[in-house]
């Protein structure tokens, strides 16, 4: 009930690590000037995400990790280090590359959801697929998150989870070739936030966008292909899933 | 310092904007309110002052000529407390450098003693020496206009004779308040006059000795004006009395009663809207102040803080807001003051006429700024008294959206999601959508306000000399002329066309109603002189037709098909009965109009006239002046060009200062309201505006989302703000007596095009503003926070 048409598989056979890099960071520092202090947020990181993957990316508050995933989704730049999107140098873009590439390529999932209060759901993933170039339709998307039938809801309307769900459909909905999640279940609980992270994973494969989700709630690393732990600025381990649960039955 | 205060002073400075500009809409109001009252006091001030000290007349009356023994039976009647019997004709005064010669009165006055009413106040110089007889006193915004000066020799034409007098003083009078021209509402001082002189010099050049022809009275206390009129004009009917009348009918005097008015009513109107409007504006400044620190006011409560501590603190943030309004009010509306008496000054004549700052109106102005401002404050300030801590550790609670009207119509398929967010913004939020609006509305309705008065003047003048009067050279007979007089006036070299009419005093009668006025009489088919509506239209007078200003008819409550008693009051002094044939809406006087024929069959006299109308070689008009200035029967010439370019210049002169004020109160209300409504937006939706630019939105799309709302209102704003502007502006027109002043209600669409841009101006600068703090604002922090 939950497919979309999406034209080719994704769940290929292939070794994710053979799969083309869509993003790739090299050397990624962020310093961050409070006052009189230098903040050192990323101290030489280097990442890359595959084309369909998922990545959970997870640390300790201050490990640097929301920084990583800001300055991957356009959301800022690093201080020093490369960043490119495919071929496309984001190192040192402007904000009027930022913008077209967050507008084209990513989409994102925050903590607190950030949908737009005054409009309804639909209306929230029609936001984007109005200035996107091949959206999936709106309706279809939120059928696959499963709220085709609360739609015309406005947000104050609907339940954490299900805001939650809108704003992953409405991350979705552009097509991205990138699917950023922070801490996603931040502001859920375990049962509400286990529904949001099947969603997620259910987008990542039926959509196929390469999906990163950081979170400080280890268990989630069970669903992910790749495992990234940061610690202090710098990544500290990374390990290969190769048999990632389904986020079903995962328990926190 | 207590710690709180600290804490005040950091919200102000990080507010600092929206504080000035609020304390600018509050400047606005009470810069007006100071200014305008202050003006008017002194003003008012400075004519009661006059009046008093020259001892101003309570009931004057013009005749043809009474004996000298009349005065004591004046004296006797009752209510009647002194009278100053005296000649008053018209002269004309050739000036150097000017091609007509400047006009005015000549009034005499004893020789060796102050008049005892209607008292000269000299300016330089001095008094008539009784033993000289070539001295003469002129008025002193003339002399100076020329740069005489006591001791200058001045040519004076009376009665077609000229003579040369020595200026002894320079002096200004309390019945020349205000002067002009006949149909001029901006007098040109270069062109008209006053000259006093002893008695016997005038009476001698006028043929007037042993006799009068104008009475000062002055009253007793609690006597009525209207019972001594009617006594006065019974006493001077059989000497050609033209009816006497009061001071409100008192040509200078009534003008400068009809400026305070005016001033009175646009005093306190415009600032008290501006007041409100600062109000409004506090309220959301203060009411999102407080949802933002919801969380610091709980904790301050949680702390032991008890609520009115809490409300104090909001409201000194309020009374710092009000404290810089006032100031700024303050120094504003001095300046705006002092601007506005130097502009009376030019048009008004009073001795000691100087700016004074009402200190009554600023304690006024600022209480009410402070009740405004608090009151404004709060609703506000009520919410935060009434929160239970734990109740402000939540999250305020989210407002409530809804599909709005335009959707609910079915056009929601056109309307994309950005503007559904800026609809449903404005409909959630009526009462501020509303008061938003109507303040930019008030701002636009100002300018038009501030602007339309050279809109009707313009009007008047195009009517006056684009289609009314098509002359260049008008002349004025001091009394009736044989018709003869058109042939001589057309022989003379370089005259072209002459036309001429007859303009006859008379009283029109009513039932018990009536009004001292004239009967004009006008050729049939004339192409100088013609009879034009207020709209510019071309009437034609029937033949056998009498025509009379609406005004006129209302006034004495007739209609067309009535019958009117006119009482001539020159020569015979015969009563004659007119039937009303039609009526005219006309821009000024109160006139009844006939053909020239009928007009003469009617008073079954010769042919004579009043007022000649030439057309002149442009290469010949010197030598017609001079020859016309010789002419014993002229009383005064005009050239129309110039009469029509000195008026422009004037407009412009008085116009363009005037502009700038209205202008700059104007741009504050309008910045006052978009910058802060949309500095309020900015920051209560900031999470929803990043939201968008995280979504991929640019930096102008969402300012467009952000301003969107601002623009809305503005749009709207425009067409409420003229309708509000031509209402005030008929407001004011309906305030003055249109027996004295007839303003159309023209308003050009220069001047609403200029009100909407001007407000449109303000409104983008305003944008532009907090469209640099949306491109500073940080994306990623605001995400990470819960509302």
């Amino acid at each position: 009930m939950w497919r979309l048409p999406v034209e080719t598989s994704l769940l290929a056979e292939d070794s994710l690590q053979e799969r083309a890099v869509v993003l790739e960071g090299r050397a990624l520092t962020k310093v961050y000037k409070m006052g009189e202090v230098d903040v050192q947020a990323l101290r030489g990181v280097d990442l890359a995400l595959h084309s369909g993957e998922l990545v959970v990316i997870v640390g300790a508050s201050g490990s640097g990790k929301s920084t990583l995933l800001n300055i991957v989704g356009g959301l800022d730049t690093p201080t020093s280090g490369t960043l490119y999107y495919r071929d496309q140098d984001l190192s040192h873009a402007d904000d009027r590359t930022l913008t077209a590439y967050r507008r084209e390529h990513v989409g994102f999932v925050f903590q607190f959801f950030n949908l737009i209060p005054s409009l309804t759901a639909l209306e929230n993933v029609m936001l984007v697929t109005e200035i996107s170039k091949n959206p999936f339709r709106p309706q279809d998307i939120l059928d696959l998150v499963g709220l085709g039938d609360r739609m015309d809801h406005f947000p104050a309307q609907l339940s954490g989870g299900e805001q939650q769900r809108v704003a992953i459909a409405r991350a979705v909905a552009k097509r991205p070739e990138v699917l950023l999640c922070d801490e996603p279940t931040g502001a859920l609980d375990f049962r509400t936030g286990r529904v949001v992270m099947e969603v997620i994973q259910r987008v990542n494969q039926e959509v196929g966008a390469t999906t990163a989700v950081i979170t400080h709630n280890a268990p989630i690393a069970e669903i992910a292909n790749r495992v990234i732990t940061l610690r202090d600025g710098a990544i500290e381990s990374e390990a290969i899933n190769e048999t990632p649960r389904p986020a079903g039955e995962l328990v926190w | 310092m207590k710690s709180i205060d600290r804490k005040l002073f950091r919200d102000l400075r990080y507010l600092k904007g929206q504080i000035i500009t609020v304390a600018l809409v509050v400047a606005a109001g009470l810069s007006g309110l100071i200014g305008m009252y202050s003006t008017l006091w002194s003003l008012e001030s400075a004519r009661d002052r006059y009046y008093e000290a020259q001892r101003f007349g309570d009931v004057f009356v013009h005749a043809v000529r009474a004996p000298a023994t009349l005065k004591e039976r004046i004296e006797a009647l009752p209510g009647v407390r002194a009278s100053y019997t005296r000649v008053v004709d018209a002269v004309m005064v050739p000036m150097p450098g000017m091609r007509e010669a400047a006009t005015g009165q000549i009034v005499s006055v004893p020789g060796d003693r102050a008049p005892p009413l209607n008292d000269l106040s000299i300016q330089a110089g001095r008094y008539f020496d009784p033993a000289r007889t070539d001295e003469i006193i002129v008025l002193d915004s003339f002399a100076r206009a020329h740069g005489l000066e006591p001791g200058d020799s001045l040519n004076v034409i009376m009665r077609g004779v000229m003579r040369t007098y020595r200026i002894v003083g320079l002096a200004m009078s309390p019945e020349f308040v205000f002067v002009s021209r006949r149909g001029e509402f901006f007098p040109d001082d270069r062109t008209i006059t006053v000259l006093w002189m002893p008695r016997e010099t005038v009476e001698a050049a006028f043929e007037m000795e042993g006799g009068f022809n104008d009475v000062v009275v002055s009253l007793q206390p609690g006597a009525r004006p209207e019972a001594v009129i009617d006594e006065l004009d019974r006493l001077l009917e059989p000497f050609g009395g033209l009816g006497a009348y009061d001071r409100s009918d008192h040509p200078s005097n009534a003008l400068v009663d009809n400026e305070l008015e005016q001033l009175e009513t646009l005093g306190l109107t415009i600032p008290l809207g501006f007041l409100a409007i600062a109000a409004f504006l506090l309220n959301v400044v203060l009411s999102r102040l407080v949802q933002l620190q919801r969380p610091e006011i709980a904790a301050l409560k949680a702390l032991g803080y008890r609520n009115y501590e809490i409300a104090a603190h909001f409201f000194k943030f309020v009374l710092v807001i009000l404290l810089l309004g006032s100031v700024l009010g303050i120094l504003l509306g001095a300046w705006i003051g002092q601007n506005m008496v130097a502009q009376y000054q030019s048009l008004f004549r009073f001795p000691d006429f100087a700016f004074g700052m009402d200190l009554r109106i600023v304690v006024i102005g600022i209480a009410v700024s402070v009740v405004a401002g608090l009151g404004g404050a709060f609703v506000a300030l009520y919410r935060v008294a009434r929160l239970s801590p734990a109740e402000a550790m939540l999250p305020a609670v989210p407002m409530r959206y809804r599909r709005t009207v335009f959707e609910r119509l079915g056009l929601h398929r056109w309307l994309s999601g950005s503007v559904r967010m800026i609809l449903r913004e404005l409909e959630g939020r009526p009462v501020r959508f509303a008061l938003s609006t109507f303040g930019l509305a008030l701002g636009v309705a100002l300018l038009i306000l501030g602007r339309f008065g050279w809109d009707a003047v313009d009007r008047l003048l195009e009517v006056q000399f684009g289609k009314g009067a098509n002359e260049d050279v008008s002349v004025v007979f001091s009394q009736p002329e044989p018709e003869a007089v058109r042939h001589t006036l057309g022989a003379l070299p370089g005259v072209g066309e002459v036309e001429v009419s007859r303009m006859v005093p008379v009283r029109f009668e009513y039932e018990h109603r009536y009004r001292d006025s004239a009967l004009i009489g006008m050729e049939v088919g004339g192409r100088l002189r013609r009879l034009v509506d207020a709209d510019g239209e071309v009437v034609e007078i029937p033949p056998d037709g009498f025509v009379m200003s609406e005004v006129l008819a209302s006034a004495l409550g007739l209609e067309v098909g009535d019958e009117v008693r006119v009482r001539v009051r020159e020569g015979d002094r015969q009563t004659l009965t007119l039937r009303v044939t039609a009526l005219i809406d006309d821009i000024a006087g109160l006139q009844g109009y006939l053909a020239l024929e009928t007009l003469h069959r009617v008073l079954g006299q010769a042919p004579a006239v009043t007022d000649a109308f030439l057309t002149v070689e442009r290469q010949a008009m010197d030598r017609v002046f001079e020859r016309l200035e010789e002419m014993p029967a002229v009383e005064s010439t005009q050239e129309q060009a110039e009469l029509r370019r000195s008026m422009e210049e004037r407009l412009q002169e008085s116009s363009s200062y005037m502009i700038w004020i209205i202008v700059l109160i104007a741009s504050a209300i309008t910045v006052g309201v978009v910058y802060n409504n949309a500095r309020v937006a900015l920051s209560m939706r900031g999470r929803e505006l990043a939201s968008l630019r995280v979504l991929g939105f640019s930096k102008r799309e969402v300012g467009l989302i952000l301003l969107g709302e601002q623009a809305i209102q503005v749009v709207l704003a425009i067409p409420l703000g003229w309708v509000l502007g031509r209402w005030f502006a008929m407001l004011l027109i309906a305030q003055a007596d249109p027996e004295k002043f007839r303003f159309p209600l023209v308003i050009s669409p220069q001047t609403y095009a200029f009100a909407g841009l001007v407000v449109v101006a303000a409104a983008v600068v305003s944008g532009l503003l907090v469209q640099r703090q949306l491109n500073r604002a940080d994306l990623t922090e605001v995400l990470k926070s819960r509302e």
